[in-house]
Protein backbone atom coordinates (compact mmCIF):
# COMPACT_ATOMS: atom_id res chain seq x y z
CA UNK A 1 0.00 0.00 0.00
CA UNK A 2 1.53 3.33 -1.06
CA UNK A 3 1.42 6.60 0.89
CA UNK A 4 -1.56 7.97 -1.05
CA UNK A 5 -3.69 4.89 -0.41
CA UNK A 6 -2.76 5.09 3.28
CA UNK A 7 -3.88 8.73 3.32
CA UNK A 8 -7.21 7.78 1.74
CA UNK A 9 -7.83 5.07 4.36
CA UNK A 10 -6.70 7.47 7.08
CA UNK A 11 -9.19 10.11 5.90
CA UNK A 12 -12.03 7.56 5.85
CA UNK A 13 -11.04 6.34 9.33
CA UNK A 14 -10.78 9.81 10.85
CA UNK A 15 -14.12 10.82 9.32
CA UNK A 16 -15.78 7.77 10.88
CA UNK A 17 -14.20 8.54 14.29
CA UNK A 18 -15.34 12.19 14.22
CA UNK A 19 -18.89 11.47 13.07
CA UNK A 20 -19.09 8.52 15.48
CA UNK A 21 -17.95 10.73 18.38
CA UNK A 22 -20.66 13.27 17.62
CA UNK A 23 -23.36 10.58 17.35
CA UNK A 24 -22.31 8.97 20.64
CA UNK A 25 -22.19 12.36 22.37
CA UNK A 26 -25.61 13.34 20.98
CA UNK A 27 -27.07 10.05 22.23
CA UNK A 28 -25.47 10.61 25.65
CA UNK A 29 -26.94 14.12 25.87
CA UNK A 30 -30.40 12.88 24.89
CA UNK A 31 -30.36 10.19 27.57
CA UNK A 32 -28.90 12.46 30.27
CA UNK A 33 -31.05 15.58 29.84
CA UNK A 34 -34.78 16.00 29.39
CA UNK A 35 -36.18 17.08 26.02
CA UNK A 36 -37.99 20.04 27.60
CA UNK A 37 -34.65 21.41 28.78
CA UNK A 38 -32.79 20.77 25.51
CA UNK A 39 -35.60 22.43 23.54
CA UNK A 40 -36.11 25.37 25.94
CA UNK A 41 -34.19 27.95 23.89
CA UNK A 42 -36.27 30.93 22.71
CA UNK A 43 -35.31 33.81 20.43
CA UNK A 44 -34.63 37.03 22.28
CA UNK A 45 -33.63 35.21 25.50
CA UNK A 46 -30.76 36.91 27.34
CA UNK B 1 -25.59 26.09 32.28
CA UNK B 2 -28.22 27.75 30.15
CA UNK B 3 -29.71 31.02 31.18
CA UNK B 4 -30.12 31.70 34.83
CA UNK B 5 -33.25 30.11 36.20
CA UNK B 6 -34.85 31.56 39.24
CA UNK B 7 -36.71 29.47 41.78
CA UNK B 8 -40.00 28.12 40.53
CA UNK B 9 -39.13 28.69 36.87
CA UNK B 10 -38.22 25.95 34.42
CA UNK B 11 -34.47 25.88 33.75
CA UNK B 12 -33.72 27.12 30.25
CA UNK B 13 -30.82 26.88 27.85
CA UNK B 14 -29.62 29.19 25.13
CA UNK B 15 -26.82 29.63 22.60
CA UNK B 16 -23.65 31.09 24.10
CA UNK B 17 -23.03 34.84 23.71
CA UNK B 18 -19.26 34.94 23.29
CA UNK B 19 -18.59 36.49 19.88
CA UNK B 20 -17.24 39.92 19.00
CA UNK B 21 -16.88 41.96 15.77
CA UNK B 22 -13.75 40.02 14.77
CA UNK B 23 -15.69 36.74 14.76
CA UNK B 24 -18.48 38.31 12.73
CA UNK B 25 -15.85 39.51 10.22
CA UNK B 26 -14.32 36.01 10.16
CA UNK B 27 -17.72 34.45 9.51
CA UNK B 28 -18.65 36.76 6.63
CA UNK B 29 -15.28 37.12 4.91
CA UNK B 30 -14.48 33.46 5.61
CA UNK B 31 -17.52 32.29 3.65
CA UNK B 32 -16.80 34.63 0.73
CA UNK B 33 -13.05 34.80 0.20
CA UNK B 34 -12.93 31.47 -1.68
CA UNK B 35 -14.79 33.35 -4.44
CA UNK B 36 -11.68 35.50 -4.95
CA UNK B 37 -9.52 32.39 -5.26
CA UNK B 38 -11.83 30.78 -7.84
CA UNK B 39 -15.11 31.33 -9.62
CA UNK B 40 -15.07 35.13 -10.16
CA UNK B 41 -12.97 34.63 -13.29
CA UNK B 42 -15.88 33.00 -15.18
CA UNK B 43 -17.18 36.57 -15.44
CA UNK B 44 -14.09 37.27 -17.60
CA UNK B 45 -15.20 34.56 -20.03
CA UNK B 46 -18.62 36.24 -20.32
CA UNK B 47 -17.63 39.91 -20.56
CA UNK B 48 -13.85 40.13 -20.92
CA UNK B 49 -11.50 41.67 -18.35
CA UNK B 50 -13.18 45.08 -18.29
CA UNK B 51 -16.62 43.41 -18.18
CA UNK B 52 -15.47 41.49 -15.10
CA UNK B 53 -14.28 44.72 -13.45
CA UNK B 54 -17.66 46.36 -14.12
CA UNK B 55 -19.37 43.27 -12.66
CA UNK B 56 -17.03 43.43 -9.65
CA UNK B 57 -18.06 46.98 -8.82
CA UNK B 58 -21.74 46.77 -9.85
CA UNK B 59 -22.24 43.60 -7.81
CA UNK B 60 -20.12 45.23 -5.10
CA UNK B 61 -22.77 47.95 -5.00
CA UNK B 62 -25.49 45.27 -4.73
CA UNK B 63 -23.74 43.67 -1.76
CA UNK B 64 -23.00 47.03 -0.12
CA UNK B 65 -26.76 47.63 -0.15
CA UNK B 66 -27.28 44.10 1.25
CA UNK B 67 -24.72 44.72 4.02
CA UNK B 68 -26.21 48.11 4.98
CA UNK B 69 -29.82 46.88 5.02
CA UNK B 70 -28.90 43.68 6.84
CA UNK B 71 -26.86 45.55 9.44
CA UNK B 72 -29.75 47.83 10.31
CA UNK B 73 -32.40 45.11 10.63
CA UNK B 74 -30.13 42.59 12.36
CA UNK B 75 -28.93 45.16 14.90
CA UNK B 76 -32.51 45.05 16.25
CA UNK B 77 -33.06 41.26 15.91
CA UNK B 78 -30.65 39.52 18.28
CA UNK B 79 -31.70 36.05 17.13
CA UNK B 80 -30.14 33.21 15.16
CA UNK B 81 -31.69 32.62 11.77
CA UNK B 82 -30.75 35.99 10.32
CA UNK B 83 -32.96 36.85 7.36
CA UNK B 84 -35.36 34.02 8.28
CA UNK B 85 -36.09 35.70 11.62
CA UNK B 86 -36.37 39.09 9.93
CA UNK B 87 -38.90 37.69 7.43
CA UNK B 88 -40.93 36.05 10.20
CA UNK B 89 -41.31 39.29 12.14
CA UNK B 90 -41.62 41.70 9.24
CA UNK B 91 -43.37 39.86 6.37
CA UNK B 92 -44.97 36.63 7.60
CA UNK B 93 -44.65 32.84 7.97
CA UNK B 94 -44.64 31.78 4.30
CA UNK B 95 -41.94 34.31 3.40
CA UNK B 96 -39.99 33.23 6.50
CA UNK B 97 -40.19 29.56 5.51
CA UNK B 98 -38.92 30.33 2.01
CA UNK B 99 -36.12 32.60 3.23
CA UNK B 100 -35.07 29.98 5.81
CA UNK B 101 -34.93 27.38 3.08
CA UNK B 102 -32.94 29.71 0.77
CA UNK B 103 -30.39 30.04 3.57
CA UNK B 104 -30.12 26.33 4.34
CA UNK B 105 -29.85 25.39 0.65
CA UNK B 106 -27.43 28.20 -0.24
CA UNK B 107 -25.03 27.44 2.61
CA UNK B 108 -25.23 23.65 2.51
CA UNK B 109 -24.59 23.60 -1.23
CA UNK B 110 -21.75 26.09 -0.93
CA UNK B 111 -20.28 23.93 1.84
CA UNK B 112 -20.47 20.88 -0.45
CA UNK B 113 -18.77 22.82 -3.26
CA UNK B 114 -16.01 23.99 -0.90
CA UNK B 115 -15.37 20.43 0.27
CA UNK B 116 -15.23 19.31 -3.38
CA UNK B 117 -12.60 22.00 -4.00
CA UNK B 118 -10.47 20.72 -1.09
CA UNK B 119 -10.69 17.18 -2.49
CA UNK B 120 -9.80 18.33 -6.00
CA UNK B 121 -6.82 20.37 -4.77
CA UNK B 122 -5.41 17.33 -2.96
CA UNK B 123 -6.03 15.23 -6.06
CA UNK B 124 -4.07 17.80 -8.11
CA UNK B 125 -1.17 17.62 -5.62
CA UNK B 126 -1.10 13.81 -5.88
CA UNK B 127 -1.19 14.06 -9.69
CA UNK B 128 1.95 16.23 -9.59
CA UNK B 129 3.70 13.28 -7.94
CA UNK B 130 2.30 10.85 -10.53
CA UNK B 131 -0.26 9.32 -8.15
CA UNK B 132 -4.01 8.97 -8.52
CA UNK B 133 -5.92 10.07 -5.43
CA UNK B 134 -9.59 9.44 -4.70
CA UNK B 135 -10.88 12.85 -3.48
CA UNK B 136 -14.03 11.45 -1.79
CA UNK B 137 -12.51 10.53 1.62
CA UNK B 138 -11.02 14.02 1.86
CA UNK B 139 -14.37 15.60 0.95
CA UNK B 140 -16.02 13.62 3.77
CA UNK B 141 -13.16 14.38 6.17
CA UNK B 142 -13.41 18.13 5.47
CA UNK B 143 -17.15 18.14 6.20
CA UNK B 144 -16.81 15.83 9.23
CA UNK B 145 -13.94 17.76 10.81
CA UNK B 146 -15.58 21.15 10.37
CA UNK B 147 -18.92 19.82 11.63
CA UNK B 148 -17.07 18.46 14.69
CA UNK B 149 -15.47 21.86 15.25
CA UNK B 150 -18.89 23.56 14.96
CA UNK B 151 -20.41 20.96 17.28
CA UNK B 152 -17.81 21.71 19.98
CA UNK B 153 -18.44 25.44 20.20
CA UNK B 154 -18.87 28.61 18.19
CA UNK B 155 -15.97 30.54 19.76
CA UNK B 156 -13.27 28.11 18.66
CA UNK B 157 -14.98 27.61 15.29
CA UNK B 158 -14.90 31.28 14.37
CA UNK B 159 -11.48 31.89 15.98
CA UNK B 160 -10.08 29.23 13.65
CA UNK B 161 -11.96 30.89 10.80
CA UNK B 162 -10.39 34.24 11.66
CA UNK B 163 -6.84 32.83 11.53
CA UNK B 164 -7.21 30.97 8.22
CA UNK B 165 -9.25 33.74 6.57
CA UNK B 166 -6.68 36.36 7.60
CA UNK B 167 -3.94 34.16 6.09
CA UNK B 168 -5.87 33.83 2.81
CA UNK B 169 -6.41 37.61 2.66
CA UNK B 170 -2.76 38.38 3.46
CA UNK B 171 -1.70 35.95 0.71
CA UNK B 172 -3.60 38.12 -1.82
CA UNK B 173 -1.87 41.27 -0.46
CA UNK B 174 1.57 39.63 -0.67
CA UNK B 175 0.90 38.52 -4.25
CA UNK B 176 -0.19 42.06 -5.13
CA UNK B 177 2.95 43.64 -3.63
CA UNK B 178 5.20 41.20 -5.50
CA UNK B 179 3.32 41.38 -8.82
CA UNK B 180 3.11 45.16 -8.90
CA UNK B 181 6.80 45.59 -8.08
CA UNK B 182 6.24 47.40 -4.78
CA UNK B 183 8.78 45.07 -3.11
CA UNK B 184 11.61 44.99 -5.70
CA UNK B 185 10.65 47.72 -8.17
CA UNK B 186 10.00 45.27 -11.03
CA UNK B 187 6.36 44.91 -11.98
CA UNK B 188 5.36 41.77 -13.88
CA UNK B 189 1.92 43.12 -14.74
CA UNK B 190 1.17 43.59 -18.44
CA UNK B 191 -2.16 45.40 -18.42
CA UNK B 192 -1.22 47.55 -21.43
CA UNK B 193 -0.68 44.43 -23.56
CA UNK B 194 -3.35 42.12 -22.12
CA UNK B 195 -6.40 44.32 -21.62
CA UNK B 196 -8.75 44.47 -24.61
CA UNK B 197 -12.10 46.12 -25.31
CA UNK B 198 -15.35 44.39 -24.40
CA UNK B 199 -15.18 41.19 -26.53
CA UNK B 200 -18.96 40.53 -26.49
CA UNK B 201 -20.17 44.11 -26.04
CA UNK B 202 -22.49 45.25 -23.27
CA UNK B 203 -24.62 42.06 -23.37
CA UNK B 204 -21.43 40.25 -22.30
CA UNK B 205 -21.04 42.68 -19.40
CA UNK B 206 -24.64 41.99 -18.37
CA UNK B 207 -24.04 38.23 -18.58
CA UNK B 208 -20.93 38.58 -16.40
CA UNK B 209 -23.03 39.91 -13.48
CA UNK B 210 -24.00 36.36 -12.52
CA UNK B 211 -20.38 35.36 -11.89
CA UNK B 212 -19.60 38.76 -10.38
CA UNK B 213 -21.57 37.48 -7.38
CA UNK B 214 -18.66 35.16 -6.57
CA UNK B 215 -16.67 38.14 -5.35
CA UNK B 216 -19.07 38.64 -2.42
CA UNK B 217 -21.52 35.70 -2.15
CA UNK B 218 -22.24 34.91 1.50
CA UNK B 219 -21.30 38.18 3.31
CA UNK B 220 -24.93 38.41 4.44
CA UNK B 221 -24.24 35.29 6.55
CA UNK B 222 -22.81 37.50 9.29
CA UNK B 223 -26.27 38.08 10.76
CA UNK B 224 -26.64 34.36 11.58
CA UNK B 225 -24.33 35.10 14.52
CA UNK B 226 -26.75 37.64 16.02
CA UNK B 227 -27.81 35.38 18.91
CA UNK B 228 -24.22 34.52 19.82
CA UNK B 229 -22.56 37.96 19.81
CA UNK B 230 -22.09 39.85 23.05
CA UNK B 231 -23.62 42.99 21.51
CA UNK B 232 -25.64 42.56 18.32
CA UNK B 233 -26.12 46.30 17.90
CA UNK B 234 -22.33 46.86 17.80
CA UNK B 235 -20.77 43.64 16.50
CA UNK B 236 -23.02 42.86 13.52
CA UNK B 237 -22.72 46.27 11.78
CA UNK B 238 -18.96 46.51 12.53
CA UNK B 239 -18.21 42.95 11.39
CA UNK B 240 -20.44 43.14 8.30
CA UNK B 241 -19.35 46.56 7.03
CA UNK B 242 -15.70 45.79 7.85
CA UNK B 243 -16.07 42.51 5.96
CA UNK B 244 -17.58 44.26 2.96
CA UNK B 245 -14.67 46.73 2.84
CA UNK B 246 -12.20 43.84 3.04
CA UNK B 247 -13.95 42.08 0.16
CA UNK B 248 -14.05 45.19 -2.04
CA UNK B 249 -10.27 45.52 -1.57
CA UNK B 250 -9.64 41.78 -2.10
CA UNK B 251 -11.87 41.66 -5.20
CA UNK B 252 -10.26 44.70 -6.86
CA UNK B 253 -6.71 43.47 -6.11
CA UNK B 254 -7.55 39.97 -7.38
CA UNK B 255 -8.87 41.38 -10.66
CA UNK B 256 -5.84 43.68 -10.99
CA UNK B 257 -3.29 40.91 -10.41
CA UNK B 258 -4.89 38.22 -12.56
CA UNK B 259 -5.77 40.40 -15.57
CA UNK B 260 -2.22 41.73 -15.60
CA UNK B 261 -0.64 38.28 -15.74
CA UNK B 262 -3.08 35.93 -17.52
CA UNK B 263 -4.64 36.65 -20.97
CA UNK B 264 -8.42 36.96 -20.64
CA UNK B 265 -9.11 33.95 -22.92
CA UNK B 266 -7.27 31.69 -20.43
CA UNK B 267 -8.30 33.52 -17.29
CA UNK B 268 -11.98 32.96 -18.14
CA UNK B 269 -11.47 29.18 -17.98
CA UNK B 270 -8.95 28.86 -15.13
CA UNK B 271 -9.90 26.74 -12.11
CA UNK B 272 -7.65 28.50 -9.58
CA UNK B 273 -6.69 31.89 -11.12
CA UNK B 274 -4.81 33.40 -8.15
CA UNK B 275 -2.74 30.23 -7.70
CA UNK B 276 -2.09 30.15 -11.46
CA UNK B 277 -0.94 33.78 -11.33
CA UNK B 278 1.50 32.90 -8.52
CA UNK B 279 2.84 29.94 -10.53
CA UNK B 280 3.39 32.14 -13.59
CA UNK B 281 5.49 34.52 -11.48
CA UNK B 282 8.01 31.69 -11.00
CA UNK B 283 8.39 32.03 -7.23
CA UNK B 284 8.12 28.77 -5.27
CA UNK B 285 7.39 30.67 -2.04
CA UNK B 286 4.49 32.55 -3.63
CA UNK B 287 3.20 29.34 -5.23
CA UNK B 288 3.16 27.55 -1.87
CA UNK B 289 1.59 30.54 -0.11
CA UNK B 290 -1.21 30.85 -2.67
CA UNK B 291 -1.84 27.08 -2.64
CA UNK B 292 -2.26 27.21 1.15
CA UNK B 293 -4.36 30.36 0.74
CA UNK B 294 -6.65 28.58 -1.72
CA UNK B 295 -7.00 25.59 0.61
CA UNK B 296 -7.61 27.80 3.67
CA UNK B 297 -10.17 29.91 1.80
CA UNK B 298 -12.17 26.81 0.82
CA UNK B 299 -11.99 25.40 4.37
CA UNK B 300 -12.99 28.74 5.95
CA UNK B 301 -15.93 28.98 3.58
CA UNK B 302 -17.15 25.47 4.39
CA UNK B 303 -16.69 26.17 8.10
CA UNK B 304 -18.77 29.36 7.97
CA UNK B 305 -21.41 27.65 5.85
CA UNK B 306 -21.86 24.88 8.44
CA UNK B 307 -22.27 27.56 11.12
CA UNK B 308 -24.88 29.48 9.12
CA UNK B 309 -26.87 26.57 7.66
CA UNK B 310 -27.17 24.97 11.11
CA UNK B 311 -28.36 28.24 12.71
CA UNK B 312 -30.99 28.73 10.01
CA UNK B 313 -32.21 25.12 10.36
CA UNK B 314 -32.13 25.43 14.16
CA UNK B 315 -34.21 28.62 14.11
CA UNK B 316 -36.81 27.15 11.77
CA UNK B 317 -37.04 24.04 13.96
CA UNK B 318 -37.29 26.10 17.15
CA UNK B 319 -40.41 27.70 15.65
CA UNK B 320 -41.64 24.26 14.43
CA UNK B 321 -41.35 25.24 10.76
CA UNK B 322 -39.26 22.05 10.67
CA UNK B 323 -39.44 19.18 13.20
CA UNK B 324 -39.04 20.66 16.69
CA UNK B 325 -36.48 17.98 17.62
CA UNK B 326 -33.80 19.84 15.64
CA UNK B 327 -34.23 22.93 17.80
CA UNK B 328 -32.15 21.48 20.67
CA UNK B 329 -29.13 23.23 22.20
CA UNK B 330 -26.16 21.20 23.51
CA UNK B 331 -26.03 21.65 27.30
CA UNK B 332 -22.22 21.75 27.42
CA UNK B 333 -21.11 23.30 24.13
CA UNK B 334 -24.24 25.46 23.72
CA UNK B 335 -24.46 24.80 19.97
CA UNK B 336 -27.42 23.63 17.81
CA UNK B 337 -25.87 20.15 17.76
CA UNK B 338 -28.73 18.19 16.21
CA UNK B 339 -28.98 20.62 13.30
CA UNK B 340 -25.22 20.41 12.74
CA UNK B 341 -25.38 16.59 12.74
CA UNK B 342 -28.43 16.44 10.47
CA UNK B 343 -26.84 18.59 7.76
CA UNK B 344 -23.68 16.41 7.48
CA UNK B 345 -25.24 13.70 5.26
CA UNK B 346 -27.05 16.37 3.22
CA UNK B 347 -23.78 18.18 2.46
CA UNK B 348 -21.97 14.91 1.70
CA UNK B 349 -24.79 13.88 -0.67
CA UNK B 350 -24.55 17.18 -2.58
CA UNK B 351 -20.76 16.83 -2.73
CA UNK B 352 -20.89 13.24 -4.00
CA UNK B 353 -23.00 14.25 -6.98
CA UNK B 354 -19.77 15.89 -8.23
CA UNK B 355 -21.88 18.46 -10.09
CA UNK B 356 -19.95 21.52 -8.92
CA UNK B 357 -21.52 23.81 -11.56
CA UNK B 358 -25.13 22.95 -10.72
CA UNK B 359 -24.53 22.93 -6.97
CA UNK B 360 -22.98 26.41 -7.11
CA UNK B 361 -25.70 27.75 -9.43
CA UNK B 362 -28.40 26.51 -7.06
CA UNK B 363 -26.53 28.14 -4.18
CA UNK B 364 -26.17 31.49 -6.04
CA UNK B 365 -29.83 31.53 -7.05
CA UNK B 366 -30.96 30.82 -3.50
CA UNK B 367 -28.78 33.72 -2.34
CA UNK B 368 -30.23 36.00 -5.03
CA UNK B 369 -33.77 35.18 -3.94
CA UNK B 370 -32.76 36.17 -0.42
CA UNK B 371 -31.37 39.55 -1.59
CA UNK B 372 -34.58 40.26 -3.49
CA UNK B 373 -36.49 39.66 -0.27
CA UNK B 374 -34.27 42.17 1.56
CA UNK B 375 -35.14 44.98 -0.86
CA UNK B 376 -38.83 45.02 0.12
CA UNK B 377 -38.25 43.75 3.66
CA UNK B 378 -36.49 46.98 4.67
CA UNK B 379 -39.32 49.12 3.24
CA UNK B 380 -41.84 47.28 5.39
CA UNK B 381 -39.50 47.34 8.40
CA UNK B 382 -39.15 51.12 8.23
CA UNK B 383 -42.93 51.47 7.80
CA UNK B 384 -43.86 49.19 10.73
CA UNK B 385 -41.06 50.32 13.04
CA UNK B 386 -40.09 53.88 12.01
CA UNK B 387 -36.85 55.46 13.26
CA UNK B 388 -37.13 56.13 16.97
CA UNK B 389 -39.73 53.41 17.62
CA UNK B 390 -37.16 50.66 18.21
CA UNK B 391 -33.51 50.78 19.30
CA UNK B 392 -31.24 50.36 16.28
CA UNK B 393 -27.49 49.68 16.54
CA UNK B 394 -27.07 51.05 13.02
CA UNK B 395 -29.24 53.14 10.69
CA UNK B 396 -28.40 52.82 7.00
CA UNK B 397 -28.26 56.16 5.12
CA UNK B 398 -30.23 57.49 2.13
CA UNK B 399 -33.25 55.19 2.55
CA UNK B 400 -34.97 54.22 0.19
CA UNK B 401 -32.17 54.57 -2.41
CA UNK B 402 -30.23 51.42 -1.28
CA UNK B 403 -33.33 49.21 -1.46
CA UNK B 404 -34.28 50.55 -4.91
CA UNK B 405 -30.71 50.00 -6.17
CA UNK B 406 -30.74 46.51 -4.66
CA UNK B 407 -34.04 45.62 -6.36
CA UNK B 408 -32.87 46.89 -9.77
CA UNK B 409 -29.52 45.08 -9.55
CA UNK B 410 -31.22 41.84 -8.45
CA UNK B 411 -33.49 42.07 -11.53
CA UNK B 412 -30.45 42.59 -13.79
CA UNK B 413 -28.69 39.60 -12.21
CA UNK B 414 -31.79 37.39 -12.70
CA UNK B 415 -31.69 38.31 -16.38
CA UNK B 416 -27.96 37.54 -16.52
CA UNK B 417 -28.58 34.17 -14.89
CA UNK B 418 -31.40 33.46 -17.30
CA UNK B 419 -28.99 34.03 -20.21
CA UNK B 420 -26.60 31.35 -18.93
CA UNK B 421 -28.64 29.05 -16.70
CA UNK B 422 -32.28 29.56 -17.72
CA UNK B 423 -33.29 25.96 -16.99
CA UNK B 424 -31.69 26.05 -13.53
CA UNK B 425 -33.45 29.35 -12.76
CA UNK B 426 -36.86 27.95 -13.72
CA UNK B 427 -36.18 24.65 -11.88
CA UNK B 428 -35.30 26.40 -8.64
CA UNK B 429 -38.38 28.64 -8.89
CA UNK B 430 -40.54 25.52 -9.37
CA UNK B 431 -38.83 23.86 -6.40
CA UNK B 432 -39.58 26.75 -4.05
CA UNK B 433 -43.20 27.00 -5.25
CA UNK B 434 -43.72 23.27 -4.56
CA UNK B 435 -42.19 23.39 -1.06
CA UNK B 436 -44.26 26.51 -0.31
CA UNK B 437 -47.43 24.55 -1.11
CA UNK B 438 -46.18 21.72 1.14
CA UNK B 439 -45.52 24.21 3.95
CA UNK B 440 -48.95 25.82 3.76
CA UNK B 441 -50.89 22.55 3.43
CA UNK B 442 -48.90 20.13 5.60
CA UNK B 443 -46.43 21.91 7.86
CA UNK B 444 -47.92 25.17 9.08
CA UNK B 445 -50.67 23.43 11.11
CA UNK B 446 -47.85 22.17 13.43
CA UNK B 447 -46.58 25.70 14.11
CA UNK B 448 -47.62 27.16 17.47
CA UNK B 449 -48.35 30.63 16.17
CA UNK B 450 -48.04 32.60 19.42
CA UNK B 451 -44.79 30.89 20.52
CA UNK B 452 -42.77 31.93 17.48
CA UNK B 453 -42.80 35.63 18.47
CA UNK B 454 -40.90 35.92 21.75
CA UNK B 455 -38.71 38.90 20.78
CA UNK B 456 -39.32 41.84 23.15
CA UNK B 457 -40.17 44.24 20.30
CA UNK B 458 -42.62 47.14 20.58
CA UNK B 459 -45.97 46.75 18.81
CA UNK B 460 -45.66 47.68 15.09
CA UNK B 461 -47.14 50.94 13.88
CA UNK B 462 -50.78 50.49 12.86
CA UNK B 463 -51.34 47.27 14.89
Amino acid sequence: MDMWSALEYGAWGLSIVLIGWMLVDARFVSTTYGEDFLLSSREGDE
Amino acid sequence: MGTAASAGQQEKISLLKVLGPVHVWALGVGIVLVGEYMGWNFSVAKGGAYGSLIACWVIGLLYTCVAMIDSEVTSTVAAAGGQYTQAKHIIGPLMAFNVGLYLVMAYTMLEAADALVVGDLLKAVAAQYGAELDPRPFVVLTIAFLAWLNYRGVFMTLTVNFVITAFAFIAILVLFFHASGLTDGQSVLLHRELLVDLPYGWIGVLASLQFGMWYYLGIEGTCQAAEEVRSAGRSIPMGTMGGMMTLLIAASLTWYICTGIIPWEYLGQATTPLYDAARLMGSVELEVMLFIGTMFAAIASANGCINDASRAWFSMSRDRYMPHWFGAVHPRYRTPYRSILFLIPIAVSFAFTGLLDQVITFSILSGLLGYTFMSFNIVRFRRLWPLGSIERGYVHPYHPIPCIVLGVLCAATYFATYLGYGTSLLSIMAFYILVSIWFVVRRYPFVKRGEQFTMPWPRPKGY
